[in-house]
């Protein structure tokens, strides 16, 4: 079933905004890529081209199993190159991704139960 | 907390709580950290999408917050918004719920959301419409699965940052002063 365009609340577009189309130390593609990455299955995420080298295993553990997120994984981006700045905006991108998947999903599921008796 | 930059802030905000109670909450140093970047857009979110609500009161949008962040494996989480969500429900439930939702004392249109906001959390890509059919029959409106979609949406972000940036959960004296704190004041101000 093909699903409308969704069209989110202002505060979560504007969040969307910043953290994915905004200035910061990383470029917005690349937390486009991550947050693309840590969509869950499903989710209409765009197609993005390969992650750089050792940036992979943060996002899918982050994005999909968080509990088990250790020190050793950002010591494994700091080791990559990447500096405090741009750890932080990667996080959040991939936390962005990880939640927006499942709002979608969710407000996919609403759609496509049609319209409420 | 493993980025410097969150461990020493350079913020008013965070550094009069560092030197008032000796404790810096991981989510007001993360949003007051390069603001314009993530924490300001969230932190308006975050009082709409839990103190904003029209199906649903203040003490059970916590207490889906403090749910979801149990089935992150999320103890912050856990622990603040379960706080703050015992101010309005009590702490009984609260402690029911996070134990076992399927045999607590609550309604039936809260034990559902609650059982598709652990599907979304758990298995995202096995949610659809019959779950939204089983929240209807169980009278959920779909005002209220929108406003579970965003606390949903809301706790995923931080329980994420949290697990990133190793969140301590506050001392057992600051647990309830934060949760009054943020009771009365909401998210925004930090």
């Amino acid at each position: 079933m093909s699903r409308k365009a969704i069209k989110y609340p202002a505060v979560i577009a504007n969040l969307i905004n910043a953290v994915l189309h905004g200035p910061g130390e990383t470029s917005a593609l690349l937390r486009q890529a991550v947050a693309s990455r840590a969509a869950p299955k499903g989710a209409n995420a765009a197609e993005t081209g390969p992650l750089p080298p050792g940036l992979a295993p943060f996002v899918d553990r982050l994005a999909h199993d968080p509990g088990n997120l250790g020190s050793a994984d950002i010591t494994a981006l700091r080791v990559a190159g990447y500096d405090e700045d741009e750890i932080f905006e990667l996080a959040v991108g991939v936390a962005l991704g990880a939640a927006l998947g499942r709002l979608e999903l969710g407000l996919a599921a609403l759609q496509e139960a049609g319209p409420c008796d | 907390m493993r980025l410097s930059v969150l461990e020493e802030p350079e913020e008013r905000g965070p550094q009069f709580l560092k030197k008032a109670l000796g404790f810096v909450p991981g989510p007001v140093a993360v949003m007051q950290y390069r603001p314009a970047f993530f924490g300001r857009h969230y932190a308006r979110a975050l009082e709409e999408g839990l103190r904003g609500g029209k199906a649903w009161r203040r003490g059970e949008l916590e207490l889906f917050a403090a749910f979801i962040s149990s089935r992150n494996q999320c103890a912050y989480g856990t622990q603040t918004h379960g706080a703050v969500a015992a101010l309005y429900l009590g702490k009984a439930i609260v402690r029911e719920v996070l134990a076992d939702y399927l045999t607590a004392s609550i309604a039936e249109p809260l034990r559902a959301t609650l059982i598709f906001l652990e599907k979304l959390t758990l298995l995202p890509a096995e949610v659809g419409p019959e779950d939204v059919q089983r929240l209807r029959e169980a009278g959920v409106s779909d005002q209220g699965i929108r406003e579970a979609l965003l606390v949903s949406f809301l706790t995923a972000i931080m329980n994420r940052l949290s697990a990133a940036f190793d969140f301590e959960p506050p001392p057992p004296r600051l647990a309830k002063p934060l949760a009054l704190l943020t009771r009365y004041f909401g998210y925004e101000r930090g």
